[in-house]
């Protein structure tokens, strides 16, 4: 499957704290999910259901919406403001490289 | 201006935005940035003016202001410079931060020439301090939208009174001024 | 027994209790935009103490009912369980030192010095301390604890992480007592509200409203006491603090200052419009809320009833719409609000509406409605709010009725200009 995938930051409330990335909606979630457990990451329950979250050590979360293929990276607030991109951009890039390997 | 701008920046492949404000009121005198780009130049250029007199100012103090002084900014994604390019007018130009900085100051020098160029030489006018300050709290206050409210509370002057503050008394601009100083945490506003 | 046993729900009237004290949820927001207009009311000193006070007697209602129910007696359990509601509450973490004639608190994450930091800490530099909620608690946990009467600690926030300190410190005092004003409890609420009625898309508000009350029951302070939810910092907090400082506020203003009273309402309004904005307006783009109610739709109608679910869910009381026509008039009514109960207990019938808070809510929800534009991933920045509500206003509110006013329901008009 090919797509296009950008990473913008989303609702800036807490600032550069919530990112934001869209995935096809069809696309094989759980084996998303199993790869991105490789990186440090674990899942947790999420309080809504259809949704699923995935945890750093610290504390950042990923959470996918499956109906929609919406993806929000949330970066830990006691993360300094100029690092969030930063930190942002790492899991991006672990969510890259789980796709590859779907 | 505008279009003058526009047709100076052509040569500089990686300039974002360029800004002109006008001083001391630190309010944008003429702009020009790439399509794309939503920056409020307002803004942009109100900050750039103030920023320039802090650094006079601090440099000043430091006995070591020259009027050729240039601030360079490197930020996260972008480059910023700043120049005084006379008493009235402090330019801000805003490059890619991938630019090499070699290539900034060539194209800076040429750009900052034809944009003197065609700048008028003014006579400042000597604006109503009240109107200044409640000027600077609109820039710098952290809830703008609130602050008219928030000042008229804290210093006693009735809206109505702070909707023309160019008509304030002495009394009522010291009161001004000091709960300006209050809401933003500093001890004098650089005016 | 776990904090969260301690919960009690008032259905049909949308508001919580806490061992049978009235709490709602608020974001940082609108917490420290509250806690800046005390302060520009009454100057910083004074501010800080009818806020102090504030929440020393609203933790001491709390504590009280809290030891009560669990069975909390010695002074060791006590300052224990405190502590764990004071985080469990998103308020932060608070470490007390103290005894019978008073001691030390201090902690590096509270809810208000730590949000202040982030939100404006760049921007402002800050003198005076901002956790006067933190330093009440630390009062009113210290009495307690050791059995004390009312009063009978003073503290003072001596350094504080929004002004630059790395942690914030209290120093606690032994002062003279007096006696406490009895709680606004459940009790007391039960007696001030009035029959919920139904109002426009009834069904649909009902079932969003009770998804967000079990996902909200989920929320709670994280291991710094903090809670970051839906891009804010949230914090579970008792009207009682809101209420009297407030209406301390207002009334000291009318007794004094009376020219200076139409400033305060206008700013406690403000203070509504910030909590629609951010609170409501980042529920909404939430993944949660998409998860839960579906993307956003940018149907006008749909925001209106979307934001009456959220403040049922936050606990703000039976918020219906009475009457929404697009891009002209929204009616908003009340049969229970968190306001009401405390004012008509404190002080009897307001000669006047005064529900400044649902007065901005109202207008902000008309502008979240109108104006942003949804199915654009908007924005919800400080930027775009003060962009929003700088602009020439373009709807005006009046509250035309008001339950501590005695009338029959609380009603906001909200109009096109």
């Amino acid at each position: 499957m090919r797509m296009s995938l950008e990473l913008s930051r989303e609702v800036t409330c807490i600032r550069s704290m919530a990112w934001r990335c869209d995935l096809p909606s069809q696309l094989n979630w759980p084996a998303l999910v199993a790869q991105m457990l490789t990186f440090d990451l674990t899942q947790q329950q999420a309080a809504v259901k259809g949704l699923t979250r995935l945890v750093s050590p610290r504390g950042d979360e990923i959470i996918f919406v499956a109906a929609s293929g919406r993806v929000q990276i949330r970066v830990h607030y006691t993360v300094p403001e100029e690092q969030r991109r930063f930190v942002a951009e790492r899991l991006f890039q672990h969510l890259v490289y789980a796709l590859r390997r779907i | 201006m505008d279009r003058y701008l526009e047709q100076a920046v052509t040569e500089v492949p990686q300039l974002i935005g360029i800004f002109v404000t006008a001083m001391p009121d630190a309010l944008l005198f003429s702009s020009w940035v790439r399509e794309g780009t939503s920056w409020s130049a307002e803004d942009v250029a109100s900050y750039f003016g103030d920023l320039v007199r802090a650094n006079r100012q601090g440099l000043k103090a430091l006995g070591s202001w020259s009027s050729e002084m240039q601030v360079t900014i490197e930020s996260a994604e972008s480059l910023v410079v700043l120049r005084e390019l006379s008493t009235d007018f402090v330019c801000g130009c805003v490059f890619e931060r991938t630019a090499p900085l070699g290539m900034v100051r060539l194209h800076l020098k040429r750009l900052l020439e034809r944009v003197n160029q065609a700048l008028p030489r003014v006579q400042a006018e000597d604006r109503p301090r009240g109107l200044r300050i409640m000027e600077f709290l609109d820039r710098y206050a952290p809830d703008p939208h609130a602050v008219t409210l928030r000042v008229s509370l804290r210093s006693g002057i009735s809206i109505d009174e702070l909707k023309a503050p160019g008509n304030l008394s002495a009394d009522q601009i010291r009161r001004l001024e000091e709960t300006a100083c209050k809401i933003l945490g500093v001890n004098q506003l650089s005016l | 027994m776990a904090i969260g046993d301690l919960r009690g729900l008032f259905a049909e009237q949308s508001l919580s209790f806490l061992a049978e004290i009235p709490y709602i949820y608020h974001c940082h927001h609108y917490n420290l935009f509250h806690d800046q207009t005390i302060d520009d009311a009454l100057g910083e000193d004074e501010g800080a103490r009818i806020r102090t006070a504030a929440a020393h007697n609203a933790f001491r209602d709390l504590l009280s009912a809290v030891y009560e129910r669990s069975g909390a007696t010695t002074p060791v359990e006590r300052i224990a369980l405190a502590s764990e509601l004071f985080q469990w509450m998103g308020q932060g973490k608070l470490h007390l030192d103290v005894g019978a004639g008073g001691g030390r608190a201090r902690s590096a994450s509270l809810h208000y010095g730590y949000a202040w930091r982030e939100k404006y800490g760049a921007r402002v530099k800050r003198v005076e301390p901002a956790d006067a909620v933190a330093a009440g608690f630390a009062a009113a946990a210290t009495e307690l604890a050791f059995g004390l009467p009312s009063d009978a600690i003073a503290v003072t926030e001596r350094k504080c992480v929004a002004t630059r300190d790395a942690e914030c410190e209290f120093d606690l005092t032994p002062a003279m007592g007096h006696p406490p004003l009895p709680p606004v409890d459940e009790m007391a609420v039960r007696r001030y509200v009035v029959p919920p009625v139904r109002g426009v898309d009834e069904d649909r508000i009902v079932a969003i409203s009770q998804g967000l009350v079990e996902f909200m029951s989920g929320v709670q302070g994280d291991e710094r006491g903090l809670i970051a939810a839906f891009n804010v910092f949230v914090t579970a907090h008792l009207p009682g603090y809101y209420n009297e400082t407030i209406y301390e506020t207002v009334h000291r203003a009318e007794r004094t200052a009376p020219s200076s009273v139409p400033a305060i309402e206008a700013l406690m309004q403000q203070a509504g419009q910030a909590c629609v904005f951010f609170t409501f307006g980042n529920v909404l783009l939430s993944p949660e809320w998409e998860g839960l109610v579906g993307p956003p739709t940018g149907v006008s109608s749909d925001v209106i009833s979307f934001c009456t679910s959220i403040a049922r869910g936050l606990g703000f009381g039976h918020w219906l719409v009475n009457e929404y026509e697009p891009r002209k008039r929204l009616v908003l009514q009340c049969t229970s609000n968190y306001e009401v109960p405390f004012y008509r207990s404190r002080y009897g019938l307001a000669k006047k509406p005064r529900s400044y808070f649902i007065q901005g809510a109202a207008q902000a929800m008309m502008v979240l409605a109108e104006v942003v534009k949804w199915k654009e991933r908007p924005q919800l920045s400080n930027d775009y709010y003060v962009d929003l509500f700088r602009a020439k206003p373009r709807y005006r509110v009046e509250q035309t009725k008001c339950l501590m006013r005695g009338d029959s329901i609380s009603e906001y008009v909200v109009d096109a200009m």
